[in-house]
């Protein structure tokens, strides 16, 4: 039997895929160059006593429930850790957390402020670090005391 | 005589491959997350007890990020305010300027952890001259680099 002429051929109705093809290729290059699989931030926040005032060089005085000071070690890396300026048994941010978790059973106010001080050529991650077990331990009032600016350049 | 069997035509068939293509595509666009430019790539310092910074309504936020000079042949820290390099004095008044427009301004200070703490201490006597009593640090659950 003869075709007749008009009618079109059954393939004809598949679309063609190959341009989307293309589209998608291209979008899918696009993200997988463009995508960084990032660990999520965190922050640790704090809120400074109203207490200062422009210049930065007021004196405040706080009377601490706990007083934290990271000093430089007289030999070697990392720091020393000291409460209310007793050097701890554990010179570790695992038993300065546990200190403070003990002194909360004690009865202390998780309110009540916690003064850290640092020496300026401590690593930042150290600060962090006691800032971080004072978190985990309970307390949430943190203050930081400074002394006077180390010399850094200002331009 | 025996019949030469039929010819098949032979055709790529392409369904597959576009599922496989879409399902990967969709998983980009999720998972991709365009990266603010105040941002800059910083090794932060390292604190399981810190918030999610997206949960956190941190208001009105001003962000100072603090490089490690000595990785780029530099020597001590480098400020970077959106990407942007400039001195500390140049962030001391920036602080003076964002605390007057807004008092309750969010200081977000984001350093190198390996960094010397006299440079991130600049910025919270900054902050302190500045009147702003709101600083938050940045950190990440585990070591490794945030963007």
């Amino acid at each position: 039997m003869k075709r007749r002429h008009g009618i079109p051929t059954a393939h004809a109705d598949i679309p063609n895929l190959a341009p989307m093809v293309d589209v998608v290729m291209v979008i899918l290059i696009f993200f997988m160059l463009g995508t960084r699989f990032a660990i999520s931030e965190g922050v640790l926040p704090t809120q400074l006593p109203s207490q200062i005032g422009p210049g930065g060089g007021a004196k405040v005085t706080i009377v601490p429930a706990v007083r934290i000071s990271l000093r430089e070690p007289r030999r070697g890396d990392g720091c020393e850790i000291f409460v209310m300026d007793r050097a701890l048994s554990e010179n570790s941010f695992g038993a300065l957390t546990g200190f403070l978790v003990d002194k909360l059973r004690a009865g202390a106010d998780p309110q009540g402020q916690v003064l850290i001080g640092a020496d300026p050529e401590i690593r930042y991650q150290y600060v962090i670090s006691a800032m971080d077990s004072c978190v985990r331990a309970g307390f949430v009032n943190l203050q930081f005391s400074v002394g006077p600016a180390a010399s850094i350049d200002l331009e | 005589m025996k019949r030469p069997p039929a010819t098949t035509r032979l055709g790529l068939n392409l369904a597959p491959m576009v599922d496989v293509m879409m399902c990967l595509l969709i998983f980009f666009m999720l998972a991709t997350k365009m990266v603010e430019r105040e941002n800059s790539h910083i090794d932060l310092p390292v604190a399981k007890a810190a918030k999610d910074a997206e949960k956190q309504a941190l208001g009105n936020r001003f962000v100072v990020n603090i490089r490690d000079a000595t990785l780029e042949g530099g020597e001590g820290a480098t400020y970077l305010i959106r990407e942007e390099a400039v001195s500390l004095r140049n962030v001391l008044d920036r602080l003076k300027i964002e605390s007057g427009l807004d008092p309750g301004v969010n200081c977000i200070i984001r350093a190198e952890r390996d960094l010397p703490y006299k440079y991130i201490q600049a910025v919270m006597i900054g902050c302190a001259g500045a009147n702003i009593r709101k600083i938050t640090f940045s950190t990440v659950p585990v070591e490794g680099r945030a963007e």
